[in-house]
This record gives C-alpha cells, sequence and structure tokens, in this order.
C-alpha cells in the first residue's frame, strides 16, 4: 500500500485561547463548515473575536484555525522498525540564514550511513523529500516560521531513542 | 482597538504511529495566504514524500493556521477563567446540541432582576444578541455548525456557570 489520498475529517476547527488576571488559560471552540477556504475562516474568526472581546474580561490571546485529515493507503507500521522516537532530522538554511528543521519520526534504518549518524542524501527517496522541501511541488514550499523560503539542505541526521535519555 | 491579526505562516503537520502505538509528529510551515487545496495538495506530496523514509505509519494530517491578535486589551481585575458564560445552542437535527462556553463572562452582561438574576445571560443585551446573531446567522458567508455538523438555529439556554460553586 501508499498514501494515495488525504480527505477531510469533520469541519473546521476555530478554537480561541483567553487568559485572565492570574495568567490561567482557558479555550473555546466553534465548528465551521468543511468546505470554508481560509480566507472565509479568518474573516468569520476576526468579527467572533470582536464580538466575544464585548462579553469576556479575559484577555484574548490567539486563536487556531485546524482542519484534520484521514489517510487513505497509508503503509502500516514495520513491526520490529525504528521507534517513533528515532528521527531524520533534516536542517534547511533559509533565504535569510537562519536554519530550521523538519523531522520524520520513526525514519528507517537503510538510510543512515553506516558507521555515522548522517542520513544518505543521495538516496532516491529522500532526495525526493528533500527536493519537495527545498523546491516544493510547484505550487507550495515551505517556509520557516517566519516565512522565509528555504533555500538549502545543511544536514541530515538520524537522532536516536537513546540520545532521548529513553 | 479592533483586532488586527499577525499573520503566522501556516503549519501542516504529519502525524505518524509506530509499531508499539507510540505517536509523533513532523512539521512543515508554508506561506500564510497559500490557498487551502494548494496546501492540501502539497500536504498529500509531502505525506506520499516522507513515507518511503519511515517505519511508521502515517496516521493523518492537521493544517492549522495561526491567528494571533496584534494587540488584545489586557485581562481585567474582574477577570477569571473558571466563571464562564454557557451559550448552548440547538441544530436543526433535534437533540444535536453545540455548547460554547465564554470564559470570565462579564457580570454586566448577566440579568440583573427576576429569579435568573446573576445567573441567566441577558440575551436582549445588544452584546450577547450580535454574538448569538453571529453563531446563528454568521458573518453572510460562513455561520458555525453543530458536532455533527448541522446548522444552529436557536439559544435554548445562555447562563454563568462557576466552577466550584
Amino acid at each position: 500500500m501508499a498514501i494515495t489520498a488525504i480527505s477531510a475529517v469533520g469541519g473546521v476547527s476555530l478554537n480561541i485561547s483567553f487568559t485572565d488576571k492570574t495568567g490561567q488559560s482557558s479555550n473555546t471552540t466553534v465548528n465551521l463548515p468543511a468546505t470554508a477556504t481560509l480566507a472565509e475562516v479568518e474573516a468569520y474568526a476576526l468579527a467572533l473575536l470582536q464580538e466575544i472581546e464585548t462579553l469576556s474580561d479575559c484577555l484574548i490571546s490567539g486563536a487556531t484555525v485546524s482542519i484534520g485529515y484521514g489517510i487513505t493507503g497509508a503503509t502500516a507500521a514495520v513491526a520490529g522498525g525504528n521507534y517513533a522516537e528515532d528521527k531524520g532530522v533534516f536542517s534547511f538554511r533559509t533565504a535569510a540564514g537562519k536554519k530550521s528543521q523538519i523531522t520524520i519520526p520513526g525514519m528507517k534504518e537503510a538510510f543512515r550511513t553506516v558507521g555515522a549518524r548522517s542520513l544518505d542524501t543521495t538516496d532516491v527517496d529522500v532526495a525526493a523529500f528533500t527536493t519537495l522541501i527545498v523546491d516544493g511541488d510547484g505550487t507550495i514550499a515551505p517556509v520557516d516560521t517566519n516565512a522565509e523560503d528555504l533555500d538549502l539542505l545543511l544536514s541530515a541526521r538520524m537522532r536516536q531513542r537513546s540520545e532521548l535519555g529513553v | 482597538m479592533p483586532f488586527v491579526f499577525d499573520h503566522q505562516p501556516i503549519r501542516v503537520t504529519l502525524h505518524y504511529r509506530d509499531h508499539t502505538g507510540k505517536t509523533s509528529e513532523g512539521r512543515a510551515n508554508v506561506a500564510y495566504g497559500s490557498v487551502r487545496a494548494d496546501i492540501e495538495s502539497f500536504a498529500l506530496a509531502l505525506s506520499q514524500a516522507a513515507e518511503p523514509l519511515t517505519d511508521c505509519e502515517i496516521i493523518g494530517v492537521t493544517l492549522t493556521l495561526p491567528l494571533r491578535p496584534e494587540y488584545s486589551p489586557p485581562a481585567l481585575p474582574d477577570s477569571d477563567r473558571s466563571r464562564s458564560g454557557v451559550f448552548i445552542f440547538e441544530s436543526v437535527t433535534e437533540g444535536d446540541r453545540f455548547v460554547m462556553p465564554i470564559p470570565s463572562i462579564k457580570t454586566a452582561k448577566l440579568l440583573t432582576t427576576g429569579v435568573w438574576a446573576g445567573i441567566s445571560i441577558d440575551q436582549a443585551d445588544p452584546d450577547v444578541a450580535a454574538l448569538v446573531d453571529l453563531m446563528l446567522v454568521g458573518d453572510g458567508t460562513l455561520a458555525p455548525q453543530s458536532y455533527a455538523q448541522n446548522d444552529l438555529f436557536r439559544v435554548s439556554a445562555a447562563y454563568r456557570q462557576h466552577r466550584g460553586l
């Protein structure tokens, strides 16, 4: 099996966070239609936060819009394979020179260079992944948290479970 | 001061599960303003590119758009998250409800007379009515739904709830 599709599960969730005078937080969630666009949700969220602000003594600290997707055709976890904590850690450099990491939990041992922690970035599958991150899919390309493009793969290494003190 | 959002990149999170049942996740950010359908196509491509590299099963994807207000008025001295205004909405399907708590509801929005004074939320208050309208009618483009994704059509109860009382 291999992944063939992703499909939205449920609607669009708008979660609003509040903080009171003691710094304690709370939240409330509103469900929106599954077909809503992100621009529509943001416009609605702005209107809703403005209304809620008139009713609550709390600080409205933020909101998140979440959409969950199910996977079709995923390959089952490999029995005896690497654990979720065994991660492939890919470090990229942004256009602004900052480092940004993307991890793959359960990274296959086969991609690790023998006797080293580094991953074989010349492998076809690894290269396909890193190319998708750097170049994107033709429409979307990942950015870092400052919205800077990821320009260059700096390193790729395995971070094993034992390094976490497990 | 009106809310303005400080726009952040949109997060695409892949969820993984290993053979012991433990879960983990890996995340990529994409630019704010990207179209949802384009992000979904990218998320599928990312899942397909990550799958050959992992011994885990990729069990799901979450798309998250953070909305951080550039400025929020500070919490008022009366704020207390354990005091909530609870709105119970009924959907168009009988028995299907949606509960919306608003932490630290202002006491000025509660009824001041009658047996429910200090407990029931005053639905005639313009601010309360505006919120209810936004929940039931929406903003002209979107309107919220119940957990079962049915349209909401009325408030069946709105009251102050105080944890510990």
